[in-house]
């Protein structure tokens, strides 16, 4: 009797859990919905263009960029790096369908077997390694410049992170969730501080991206690095402003908020390399 | 032995007495700075392990056994404390945020 008790009030209690947070697709709803509030005149679809989604005066510069976009030189390199063999005479393309056309929308995805989140970028390493090459680094550089490759023979897909059902999948999602709402660093800022209550606002010299379409449009040129960088690397500098310590470009802790991220831009169009201040 | 040789003895033995006190206050400088840095390291590493260290708490510490080498303890000191504070803080944030974080969350 007592056994039932106890059965049947747990059963209750996993319903009311259940309905009071349904999981990532509610978060994504909400998420969305949040930034289309608050910026009602910015087309939906128009997210994927950061801050001049909603800032029309940067756009105008911005636009002229794009004519001859500095990210160029990259993208051809990249595509020279996946064209060529490795020593094993194999090349990127045994490992990415397709000459990897359209593969950016694969990534990022959680691998049961692996029990983590696999990125694009770690997937090309992993290639080399399978390959008996050489790693690269994450940040920037050469696999940066596969990433833009990759990147740009994907425009037009849609992100599509699905999160299967498999308690370690939804497990890196919370994860990345947490870390994205959590306060940290010196000056205490959380992410969502800055590009989600705050986005639009002004910071010394910058205004506030916000944060839907945020991975959109990865790897990118930046004018201040003079270069080129990953997803990580921003996610290294935005860390370091508020004065937290940065965390290696793919660590799990980054790869869990990527995962995140992405997933609260579902629906929304690859649109990478970009081009940013 | 007259009173020249006396005081000779007398100056050659507080001599020794001095250079003694000194390198008795090194040690304890030295090893009073050892276990306050470590300290400090302990708990910048607890931080971290939660992904949840500042910036700067490593160079302070880095800094620290640059300025002992030199001999500038009081400023090694001052960077301990800085680096010490900044572990515990960091600590406290971690620990204030375990919650506080939902209620950003849109909804
Ligand atoms: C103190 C405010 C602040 C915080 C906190 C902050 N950022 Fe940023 N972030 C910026 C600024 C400023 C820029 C450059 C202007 C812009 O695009 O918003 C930026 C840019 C970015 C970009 C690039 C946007 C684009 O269109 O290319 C991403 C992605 C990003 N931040 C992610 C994050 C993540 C993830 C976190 C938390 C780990 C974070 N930021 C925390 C201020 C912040």
């Amino acid at each position: 009797m007592k056994g039932k008790i106890i059965l049947l009030s747990s059963i209750v209690l996993a319903t009311v859990g259940i309905s009071a947070y349904a999981g990532p697709e509610q978060d994504r709803v909400a998420f969305q919905k949040f930034f289309h509030d608050k910026f009602p005149r910015t087309p939906k679809a128009d997210f994927i263009n950061g801050i001049y989604s909603i800032d029309a005066a940067s756009r105008e510069q911005w636009l002229e960029i794009e004519e001859f976009p500095p990210y160029e030189i990259a993208i051809e390199e990249g595509e020279e790096l996946f064209n060529t063999s490795f020593k094993n005479g194999k090349s990127y393309a045994d490992c990415f369908e397709n000459d990897g056309k359209n593969s950016r929308k694969n990534y990022p995805y959680f691998d049961p077997k692996r029990a983590e989140v696999v990125t694009l970028e770690l997937a090309i390493n992993d290639c080399r390694v399978a390959n008996g090459e050489e790693p690269l680094k994450y940040a920037k550089g050469k696999l940066a410049a596969i990433s833009a490759y990759l990147s740009f023979v994907s425009r037009g897909e849609r992100i599509n992170v699905v999160i299967p059902d498999n308690a370690g999948a939804l497990q890196a999602y919370e994860n990345g969730k947490e870390f994205y709402y959590r306060k940290r660093g010196q000056l205490n800022f959380s992410c969502f501080d800055c590009h989600g209550a705050a986005s639009g606002q002004r910071v010394r010299a910058d205004r506030l991206s916000p944060a839907l379409g945020h991975v959109s449009h990865f790897p990118v040129y930046r004018s201040k690095w003079g270069g080129m960088g990953t997803l990580h690397r921003r996610f290294k500098g935005c860390n370091e402003q508020v004065r937290a310590k940065g965390l290696n470009p793919q660590s799990q802790a980054y790869k869990e908020l990527e995962y995140f991220l992405s997933y609260m831009s579902n629906g929304l169009e690859f649109n990478g390399p970009g081009a940013r201040k | 032995m007259n009173a020249i040789k006396l005081s000779k003895y007398f100056v050659r033995g507080l001599v020794t007495f001095a250079l003694g006190l000194c390198t008795a206050s090194m040690a304890a400088d030295q090893a009073d700075f050892d276990a306050l840095w470590n300290e400090a390291n302990e708990k910048r590493k607890a931080a971290a392990a939660i992904n949840y260290e500042w910036r700067d708490t490593g160079e302070f510490l880095e800094t620290a056994k640059k300025e002992q080498a030199a001999g500038n303890h009081t400023v090694a000191l001052a960077l301990i404390a800085k680096a010490l504070e900044q572990g515990s803080d960091a600590l406290a944030q971690a620990e204030r945020e375990k919650d506080l974080w939902q209620a950003r969350v849109p909804k």
